[in-house]
């Protein structure tokens, strides 16, 4: 989305507002007819998607069970 | 929510009540309980915000023994959880504000490689995290998430990746709800934009 148009701009910021909320209520009609029409915003709304997913399949290292016994130390001594 | 998942949710919260009133009575063993079912949330909300393996299990004790310290201090008037995810914030944000000038940053990789033990597959030159994801895209990941101010960054990862509503969100962060859209807003139009070579049209 190189170039936007002004509506685009006021699509994409709607998307970024709704989306995981209310993106498919009825009051947001009109954005997904735009988002439906438009190629640009249609991909706009398919890569947050895919940056939120690939942010949700990050790799969380494992928590040393170091850590875990020091909370535990530290509790007891407490 | 379907009556299944509201039965669980019901179920859980009175269980965490029984917990919270035995370990307030002193009972290790209740606390430990509650320790054990929040342990993961903590330690991966932690991580996600820090980044950093090593940062992240700091303010995994830091909360915990602040949990057992404050315990007393807790209203019950959310989930224990909202509260920790508060905890850990405050733990954060005064670790990133004493270290903000600090540029220093361990690779994960080699973090991981240190604590696992693990090494790169010499016949592909690949670790195993590289075959989980990516390091180039674990990288550009890092990098556009590090852009935000740590107000967005912190908003981000409750909604979109603990998955709490805005109400949960804006009172772990004691922020209005309103505040909590926008910088959600404002963060994830920043990431699209910083991530856009890394998405398939």
């Amino acid at each position: 989305m190189k170039r936007k148009k002004k509506e685009c701009v006021v699509v994409a910021r709607q998307i970024c507002e709704r989306l995981g909320e209310d993106l498919h209520s009825r009051r947001c009609a009109s954005i997904r007819k735009h988002i439906s029409e438009c190629e640009d915003c249609f991909g706009y709304l398919k890569g947050l998607e895919q940056v939120i997913s690939l942010y949700r399949q990050y790799p969380v290292p494992p928590l040393s069970p170091r850590a875990l016994g020091e909370v535990r130390t530290i509790i007891k001594k407490t | 929510m379907n009556r299944r998942e509201t039965t669980d949710s019901v179920a859980g919260r009175k269980a965490e009540k029984e917990l919270l009133a035995k370990a307030r009575a002193g009972d290790q063993a209740a606390f430990t309980k509650l320790v054990r079912s929040l342990e993961g949330v903590v330690y991966r909300y932690a991580f996600k915000v820090c980044r950093d393996r090593e940062k992240a299990e700091e303010a995994f004790q830091d909360t915990f023994v602040n949990m057992y310290r404050k315990l007393n201090q807790f209203d019950g008037r959310s989930r224990l959880s909202t509260w920790l995810y508060r905890i850990v914030t405050n733990h954060c944000l005064m670790k990133f504000r004493s270290e903000k000038s600090r540029k220093a940053h361990v690779s994960y990789d080699e973090e991981m490689v240190n604590s696992t033990g693990s090494s790169p597959d010499s016949k592909e030159g690949r670790s195993p995290l590289d075959r989980v994801m990516d390091r180039e895209l674990r990288g550009a990941l890092d990098d556009a998430i590090r852009k935000l101010p740590m107000s967005h960054r912190l908003v981000f990862v409750l909604r979109d990746l603990e998955g709490l509503s805005a109400i949960e969100t804006a009172k772990a962060l004691n922020i209005s709800v309103e505040a909590a859209k926008s910088r959600l807003r404002r963060a994830r139009a920043s990431l699209r934009e910083n991530l856009d070579p890394y998405v398939t049209p």
